[in-house]
């Protein structure tokens, strides 16, 4: 016996495609036991029950596949076989994408910015299904929520919302709606016509279209709200909604609302709001004394109907009414929740309270093996028994199993079961059935006894499966089979020994209001786009109900959902429901887009920054001597030297490691940017950017090209030696010649050079030769010598990066303005210290959030290799938080020369980071993207949600102080940072 | 369990519905775009549009609601002939199944509308709309027959002398008195009386020979209160009077076809223009 785990990060699929994989792996020759399945806790746990060991750092978002073969070559041909099917599963769907064509997209808010949906169709894990679902209602989109396990406070939040929004959310928990025609989720296929149905009970509402379809009336819109909508808890406020909506539905005359039994006052208030729609409705609300869902049709129908029954043959038993043995129980084995709430219900007057694993009473609970001696009522589909396999409508194998155990049981007088039919459910599930009935009766025959079974099966004409046809093998099988649950069940009782008889002709009479003629005004009603337009579907989760979908011709986007990092679950549902946020993020967006940033001066640090002797600004978060890397060291040794603090680097050193009279500060702190070590001495001059919009100032010092340079940590005589040129020369002639000409628009010159090749952050050749272009008059004409004036020139010409230092402060103006708003998601800072790489954000405050420095990966400068790279330093991620740099890279595909990557990276780069942004830029446009513009604003919660971490292009230090540049290339933030900024964010909200 | 390749699921819309689930019939393909087919059915002088997911939904067309055009290859040309019956249309390359009907938009009636929008002072304004856009892009001429045509019908006179100048007139496989007449017809849909608007309807259909199929098709949904759903939402805002909405529906349905958008608007406003007249009249004699 050989045991094969392994995980595979990062791989994800929904846990209904898994269940149907690990059955085709079982099944593979050799394979004793396979399963794939997310390393949820509860996964893990059923692996740790079949005897696999999964190894202990597996988290839920790692795909484990186990496999237990005879021998190793066998586990070496099942994981192949392994491999082609997960393989068939990641190229299916339709969602590869070609060059150029934007990737899937990860959120329901993503795929709903792309398409004009009227749906978004939500099945992904319960812990997550609150947040997708209220993208929805953010875009002005009704939801429907399938997945379960969503906390009643969720649910009771995203429905008030959706009331706010004037949207519908349909769940949690609701498995099936129609809408317009087209099915969702479980659901029969039912002629059009004038009934529309609102469902807190889904094999409940299949019942009525099911009885509905049988009197030859249609349906208009069948509307689910969740199993708990009309509990006390929730108040019926989806319910509320669909009844607007279906009163304002010109196809719909009447309607009847269909529930497992509601809370009394809940139901009492909706009597009332439904009295002021000005249609008829009516319910099916089951509970003590209420009509059972039949009786509550043929109130809508107005008299009783001879529901369809088919019997079974009297050649296939003899005889076709049958008499168990005395003091044998019923036995009721169910798939639908309400079908066996509805037996209950019925069964309890004449045979007194039915246990049940799901009993109307709390002392009627069966124990949790399901062991009974007398009558009971088992529902196969609740909670406890579908975890970790399929719903008892798709796979029978639980209740099949009963079904025999039962026929040994003498116990057993009567087995009633249903059986639903329509989409979703099994494409075939009579033969199996039928089989196990006629084994079951054989078995009991053979032990002396009569096995009564009787049916009631769910289903329309036109339901994929057949209804007559699957009717007929029953019968066959010696069932009676009956359309309507309660006749089944009436049927049934009647066959237990000493019934009274004819209590199936005995229906409940209708309660509730006769259906009233239809006034001509609505005066409650409210339109819903949801059921006005032809259906258009985003699905997020269990892939199959968008094939589903498109099988019923209904365009569907299927988001590519992943969960989101680890740990989050909880902060991104508080984030989501923060009332601030849409606005708040709206106007951080709008600020930082309409920021302005103008050169308006060159000074010394000391004058502009009021940066005092022995006080060195320095790139990314707060950080001591103690702990700053090799470029960083470099650079404030070099600063030292140049401040004259220090005469040699070692003398340099020590001061800075005793501290004394020596201050670091970020220059964040000061509202100015430095490029890579960042390093801001008081005798350097800086640019004055100001933003007049905001009335906002930035900093930044001046570039002093590549390869041995400061900001790269390099200290040497020629390092110095060109600073205090560009202290005693250069500084100097720009604020002549900025002054002379009066302000620099540079924000226009970013639009401009988005449009000629740059992208602003490692590629500043446009930008470069633009910005020359605007200060050479003011050069040729300042009162300095020819040759200074000239070397100025020659040295700003060649330095393509020359205009890098005035792009960053033009993005710090930009994100200063979105800075500071309450509720705010929006990222307002990523720097780097080139240890630790920090984070801020507008509804933060001052706070960083911080997390280890990666190392870029990229292209070396001559004989350097990945061993000489040190992590990732600089404020120039400035750009990338405003929405240029690595996040405009289809506008300077020429850049992956410099940072390494091909040309489809740099498209694909600039593609997948609008997953992550909340908006695009109205001036800075990427001209091969049809000139859309560049995703702007980093929004936290898209972060983590999506798992994608903002691209940045960087250079690279070199790890030992004194190396300078050893090479450029591409990086990523750590996680970390994003899931404490949410975290923050989280108790602000709940605050 | 995975779908023949070979067909492919459409919705139809419920006005085609019986065409296309009748019995087999032989169809000519009377026009051709990369979004669709307009196959002329045999023996019902009925025009089915075949069209493509990314194609305006026409409200008569049997929609593939999950190809786009650039992942269809028709199979046949024009004059070409296909087979449509039985809930299918058999193409070379295809079959075209519908698998389930959809209903085509279409403006609400004065009955249906909530009371609030009804009293004069909001009844539809266009010059209360940003008309600045508009003044290019719409015919004056087109909009005036639009109106008088409108103002025949309203006064109880026969619009035919009108109508019959209209239809058919123009290029294309939906002219523009076809469109504008469209505009009419939706407008009067969503505030006439109904006795006008079967004039209409009746008179227009009699002069229906005179246009292309295609555009008599579409005079038929318009005159059922049928339309595009961009046109039926702005037609709908604006006789509600909802300003602000009917301006954001206005760059999609002006971006409708070639000049269709265009034409159609003429015609809505000039229908508007009439009623407005005509209310203006009922309030204050004076003002005429």
């Amino acid at each position: 016996m050989t045991d094969h785990v392994e995980l595979r990060r990062g791989h994800y699929a929904d846990s209904v495609t898994l269940m149907a994989l690990s059955r085709r792996a079982a099944d593979l020759p050799g394979v004793g036991a396979a399963q794939v399945a997310m390393a949820t806790d509860l996964n893990v746990e059923l692996l740790v029950a079949m005897g696999f060991t999964v190894p202990a750092d597996a988290t839920p978002n790692d795909l484990v596949v186990a496999l237990r073969c005879d021998t190793d070559a066998e586990v070496a041909t099942a994981r192949e076989a392994l491999d082609a099917m997960l393989a068939e599963l990641s190229a299916g769907g339709g969602s590869r994408t070609g060059f150029g064509e934007p990737p899937p997209a990860r959120t329901v808010g993503g795929a709903l910015r792309g398409v004009a949906a009227t749906l978004a169709l939500v099945s992904v894990p319960g812990p997550h299904a609150t947040v997708e679902a209220l993208d929805a209602v953010a875009a002005g989109v009704s939801a429907m929520v399938f997945s379960d396990n969503v906390p009643l406070e969720e649910e009771v939040a995203l429905k008030e919302a959706a009331g706010r929004a004037g949207v519908l959310v349909m769940g949690p928990d609701c498995g099936t709606a129609v809408v317009g025609g087209v099915a969702l989720g479980f659901a029969n296929a039912v002629r059009p016509g004038p009934i529309g149905i609102v469902a807190a009970s889904g094999t409940g509402a299949q019942q009525v279209m099911a009885l509905l379809d049988a009197a030859g009336v249609g349906v208009s819109h069948c509307l689910g709200v969740g199993g708990r909508d009309l509990s006390a808890a929730v108040a019926g406020r989806s319910t509320r909604q669909a009844l607007a909506a279906l009163a304002a539905d010109a196809a719909t005359e009447a309607v009847v609302v269909v529930s497992k039994p509601p809370d009394p006052a809940v139901r009492a208030d909706l009597e009332t709001y439904a009295g002021g729609l000005g249609v008829p409705v009516h319910w099916a609300t089951l509970g003590p004394g209420a009509p059972d869902l039949t009786a509550a049709v043929e109130a809508v129908l107005g008299g009783p109907r001879p529901w369809p029954s088919w019997t079974p043959p009297p050649e296939a038993d003899g005889q076709v009414v049958e008499q168990p043995a005395q003091g044998a129980s019923l036995r009721g084995l169910f798939c639908g929740g309400t079908l066996a709430d509805e037996a209950m219900l019925i069964a309890q007057g004449e045979l007194g309270g039915i246990p049940s694993n799901i009993p109307l009473a709390p002392d009627l609970a069966l124990p949790a093996d399901l062991a009974t001696d007398g009558h009971a009522v088992i529902d196969f589909g609740d909670d406890r028994l579908t975890r970790g396999r399929p719903h008892p409508m798709i796979d029978p194998g639980l209740r099949l199993a009963r079904v025999a155990g039962e026929a040994r049981d003498p116990g057993c007088g009567v087995l009633l079961l249903d059986l639903v039919l329509g989409h979703g459910a099994h494409p075939d599930p009579g033969p199996a059935l039928a089989e196990a009935l006629r084994d079951a009766r054989t078995t009991a025959r053979a032990a002396g006894r009569r096995l009564p079974v009787v049916v009631s099966l769910v289903g329309t004409g036109a339901d994929p499966q057949g209804l007559t046809r699957t009717a007929e093998l029953l019968a066959g099988a010696g069932a009676h089979v009956f359309l309507s649950n309660a006749r089944a069940t009436r049927h049934a009782l009647s066959l237990l020994p000493g019934a009274a008889g004819g209590a199936e002709d005995r229906p409940e009479p209708p309660r509730g209001r006769p259906a009233a003629a239809r006034p001509e005004g609505r005066g409650g009603g409210r339109r819903l786009v949801l059921l006005d337009d032809d259906p258009v579907v985003v699905s997020a989760g269990v892939g199959l109900f968008a094939d589903a979908l498109r099988a019923q011709a209904v365009p569907v986007t299927e988001v590519e959902w992943r969960p989101p990092l680890p740990g989050t679950d909880a902060d991104l549902v508080a984030v989501a429901l923060d009332p601030r946020r849409e606005e708040a993020n709206a106007l951080a967006l709008d600020r930082l887009v309409s920021a302005g940033a103008e050169l308006v001066d060159v000074r010394p640090a000391s004058e502009a920054l009021g940066l005092e002797r022995g006080t060195f600004l320095h790139a990314g978060p707060p950080i001591d001597w103690e702990r700053a890397s090799g470029p960083l060291r470099g650079a404030l040794i070099g600063a030292m030297l140049l401040e004259g603090l220090a005469d040699t680097p070692e003398e340099a050193e020590r001061t800075l490691a005793r501290g004394e009279g020596v201050t670091l500060e970020p220059c964040h702190h000061r509202d100015a940017v430095g490029p890579m070590a960042g390093v801001v001495s008081p005798s350097m001059w800086v640019y004055e950017l100001r933003d007049e919009t905001h009335g906002n100032t930035s900093w930044c010092s001046l570039n002093e090209g590549l390869g041995k340079v400061l900001r790269y940590g390099a200290y040497g005589p020629e390092v110095l030696d060109r600073l205090r040129w560009m202290n005693g020369v250069l500084g100097p002639l720009l604020h002549q010649a900025v002054r002379a000409r009066g302000p620099v628009d540079i924000r226009a010159v970013i639009s401009q050079m988005l449009q000629m090749g740059d992208e602003g952050h490692n590629r500043n050749r446009a930008g470069s030769l633009m910005l020359l272009r605007e200060l050479l008059p003011g050069l040729i004409t300042a009162d300095a010598p020819a040759s200074d004036v000239a070397e100025a020139v020659r040295f700003c010409g060649a330095n393509e990066h020359f205009f890098l230092n005035l792009g960053m402060p033009a993005c710090k103006l930009a994100t200063m303005a979105a800075h500071g708003i309450p509720g705010s998601t929006l990222v307002t800072t990523m720097a780097r210290n080139g240890t630790d790489f920090g984070i801020r954000v507008s509804g933060t405050g001052d706070a960083w959030f911080t997390g280890p420095a990666n190392t870029p990966e990229g292209l070396f400068l001559g004989a350097y290799g990945p061993e000489d790279a040190n992590p990732d330093i600089g404020d120039s991620a400035i750009t990338e938080t405003a929405g240029i740099g690595g996040f405009a890279m289809a506008a300077a595909p020429a850049i992956v020369r410099f940072v390494g990557g091909d040309v489809p990276l740099a498209l694909r780069t600039t593609q997948q980071m609008y997953a992550i942004t909340l908006g695009e830029h109205p001036a800075h446009m990427v001209p091969v993207l049809e000139f859309r513009g560049t995703p702007t604003g980093i929004d936290v919660t898209a972060v983590v949600r999506t798992g994608i971490l903002p691209q940045i292009n960087t250079g690279m230090a070199g790890r030992v102080a004194g190396t300078g540049q050893v090479g450029a290339g591409l990086v990523r933030p750590p996680a970390e940072c994003f899931t404490a900024a949410l975290a923050e964010l989280a108790g602000r909200a709940r605050r | 369990m995975w779908p023949d390749p070979r067909v492919a699921p459409a919705a139809v819309s419920r006005r085609s519905a019986d065409l296309l689930h009748g019995p087999s019939r032989t169809a000519s393909v009377l026009a051709r775009s990369p979004f669709g087919l307009y196959l002329g059915v045999g023996g019902t002088g009925r025009v089915l549009p075949l069209l493509s997911a990314d194609a305006l939904a026409l409200p008569s067309a049997l929609r593939l609601t999950t190809l786009a055009a650039r992942e269809l290859d028709w199979g046949v040309a024009v004059g070409g002939a296909v087979t449509v019956g039985g809930g299918e249309v058999l193409l070379p390359g295809m079959v075209v199944r519908a698998v389930r009907t959809w209903r085509p938009a279409s403006v609400q009636a004065p009955s249906a509308r909530s009371r609030p929008h009804d009293h004069p002072g909001t009844t539809p304004r266009p010059g209360g709309l940003p008309t600045l856009a508009l003044t290019d892009a719409l015919d004056p001429a087109l909009r005036q027959e639009a109106r008088a045509v409108t103002s025949a019908v309203l006064g109880a006179a026969d619009p035919a002398r009108g109508v019959r100048a209209l239809v058919g007139r123009g290029p294309g496989l939906t002219p523009s008195g076809d469109d504008a007449l469209c505009g009419v017809l939706l407008c009067l849909a969503a505030t006439g009386p109904t006795a006008a608007r079967e004039a209409l309807a009746a008179t227009v259909r009699a002069a229906a020979h005179r246009t292309t199929a295609v555009g008599a098709s579409l005079l038929a949904d318009a005159a059922d209160g049928c339309g595009v759903r961009e046109v039926v939402r702005l037609v709908d805002a604006l006789v509600a009077g909802d300003h602000r909405c009917s301006g954001r529906l206005l760059p999609a349905v002006l971006a409708l076809g070639h000049s269709s958008g265009a034409d159609l608007l003429a015609g809505v406003w000039g229908a508007l223009d009439a009623l407005e007249a005509l209310r203006l009249d009922a309030v204050d004699p004076v003002a005429s």
